[in-house]
């Protein structure tokens, strides 16, 4: 499934890789030839991933990271630059584990709101000043933030989930525009994966699923190396090097309303 | 019979007082919570009540909240803006420090919660409208002020998120998003995003807030109105049709 060389030679930092839609990104980045670091929350899952993808035949490091600390952030993409020599693939994923909690918007607290912030917005903020040096006049500089079909509908379920969401959705696009002279793209995708957690659920409430499936054009969901680290592997290469500043749906058609 | 208040709450940049004077003027009463310390951006209507709001807390927005409710009732209506000046001012993000970050993008947003909140708490019973406004600058992004755009998606999200969950409660959240020039000369000097086109913006001009807004908010408070939620209404005289 992986498109063996269409990313040799070029390094790509994941965060949030030690798991779920993070691992899958990580693991379809190496299988097309890019160097891999793995920014992981917990070290021992992050060495997982590394050790996956070095099975496999790829290259790979793993960095401990907390996104929400400026100082992590800066330290895995010094560890990008002096595994590799440089950087040229950015890809924010890491995302709060509060994020699927449901929440009243009533009843929101500052340390919930905070603790989800950080995660998705400081980090992306952090992110994007350590790594622009890397990126900046290459043609190859590319910065990805996963975001959510809820940055675009606004769901329900967590409002905080919703506003950080859409929040990057104005990020990338006043940032592709900032630095489009510097000739790097800044995109997002919104992803429907089948994920660890998501599998689990569903064997435990398989109706559930119909019901989700059954609303997708192509009834099913996601798969998170294959579909969701595909289409990331198409938009950082060269073959949509000419796409920036957009939040595209990788659902299975499940949100058409743009 | 005195028709319900509206209470319109600004943070930031003052677009709250014309907002308001064009409200008061069309008959409703209104109170003005904001947290400028500068004169308002026009002459306020004597009929508007001003009282000053904190907005770096949900207690010190309820707080204010409840001041103008004790004078003038239980709002039928709460209007919101929450534009940083710390965000209005064109700088590349790599220059911005944590500090910036935070004033333009974070707490913006989080004063948006705080006053949705604030409204819950006063309309939680009766229902009512609450309508946000912000500049339309972030439907396209603006380079040189990521901080803004960032700041001004993450309150539409949040208001989508809100209708979502309040509609049934007999709660209307909308979004309005205006042209930034019709809503304050400040953006003259910011660079906007721009799309080129024979007619960039069909209606030649950008909306007038007390005039031409006002009336669009009012409608969203009428009975006919409560029909909408979660919607975001362009007024920016046709410029983006955004799709």
């Amino acid at each position: 499934m992986n498109e063996p060389g269409l990313l040799h030679g070029r390094t790509a930092l994941v965060t949030g890789a030690g798991g779920g839609i993070g691992r899958g990104l990580a693991l379809a980045l190496a299988g097309a030839g890019a160097n891999v670091v793995i920014a992981a929350r917990r070290a021992a899952t992050g060495d997982e991933t590394r050790n996956l993808i070095t099975a496999e035949g790829g290259r790979a490091i793993s960095v401990q990271t907390d996104v929400a600390r400026r100082a992590d952030v800066q330290a895995a993409v010094a560890a990008a630059v002096a595994a590799y020599g440089g950087l040229d693939i950015v890809v924010h994923n890491a995302s709060s584990g509060q994020s699927s909690v449901p929440t009243p918007c009533e009843e929101i607290d500052d340390a919930r709101w905070d603790e989800q912030y950080a995660i998705a917005l400081d980090a992306a903020f952090y992110l994007a000043q350590a790594s622009f040096e890397h990126l900046r006049d290459t043609d190859r500089g590319r910065f990805v933030i996963l975001s959510s079909a809820q940055a675009l509908h606004g769901g329900a379920m967590n409002p905080i989930y919703a506003a950080v969401k859409s929040a990057q959705r104005g990020m990338l696009k006043a940032l592709a525009r900032e630095w489009g002279p510097h000739k790097v793209t800044v995109n997002g995708i919104a992803p429907a994966a089948e994920t660890d957690a998501t599998k689990a659920y569903f064997e435990r409430n398989p109706q559930i699923r119909q019901q989700i499936v059954s609303v997708i054009p192509l009834r099913r969901l996601g798969d998170m190396r294959d579909d969701i680290g595909g289409a990331v592997v198409a938009l950082v290469s060269d073959q949509m090097r000419f796409v920036t500043g957009q939040l595209i749906p990788v659902d299975g058609g499940a949100y058409t309303a743009l | 019979m005195n028709p319900a208040p509206i209470f319109v709450l600004t943070h930031g940049l003052d677009i709250g007082s014309p907002l308001a004077a064009g409200l008061a003027a069309r008959g409703a009463r209104v109170a003005w919570l904001s947290d400028g310390s500068e004169a308002p951006a026009c002459d306020l209507d004597p009929a508007v009540l001003r009282f000053d709001a904190g907005f770096a807390s949900r207690a010190e927005v309820e707080r204010a909240v409840s001041a103008a409710q004790q004078r003038l009732g239980t709002p039928a209506q709460v209007v919101i803006s929450a534009i940083p000046r710390a965000g209005l001012r064109a700088r590349e993000i790599t220059s911005l420090s944590d500090d910036d970050w935070r004033a333009a993008c974070g707490a913006a947003m989080k004063s948006v919660l705080y006053a949705l909140q604030a409204a819950y708490t006063a309309m939680a019973g009766p229902g009512g409208s609450v309508v946000v406004v912000g500049p339309s600058l972030s439907l396209a992004g603006a380079g040189q002020l990521v901080a803004l755009s960032t700041a001004i998606e993450g309150q539409r999200g949040l208001v989508k998120s809100t209708a979502r969950q309040w509609g049934q409660r007999g709660i209307t959240v909308n979004w309005i998003a205006a042209a930034p020039r019709g809503l304050s000369p400040v953006f003259d000097g910011l660079p906007l995003p721009m799309k080129l086109d024979a007619v960039m913006v069909a209606l030649g001009r950008p909306l007038d807030l007390a005039g031409e807004i006002a009336p669009v908010i009012e409608f969203l408070g009428s009975a006919a109105g409560k029909v909408i939620t979660g919607a975001t209404l362009v007024l920016d005289g046709g410029e983006w049709m955004v799709p």
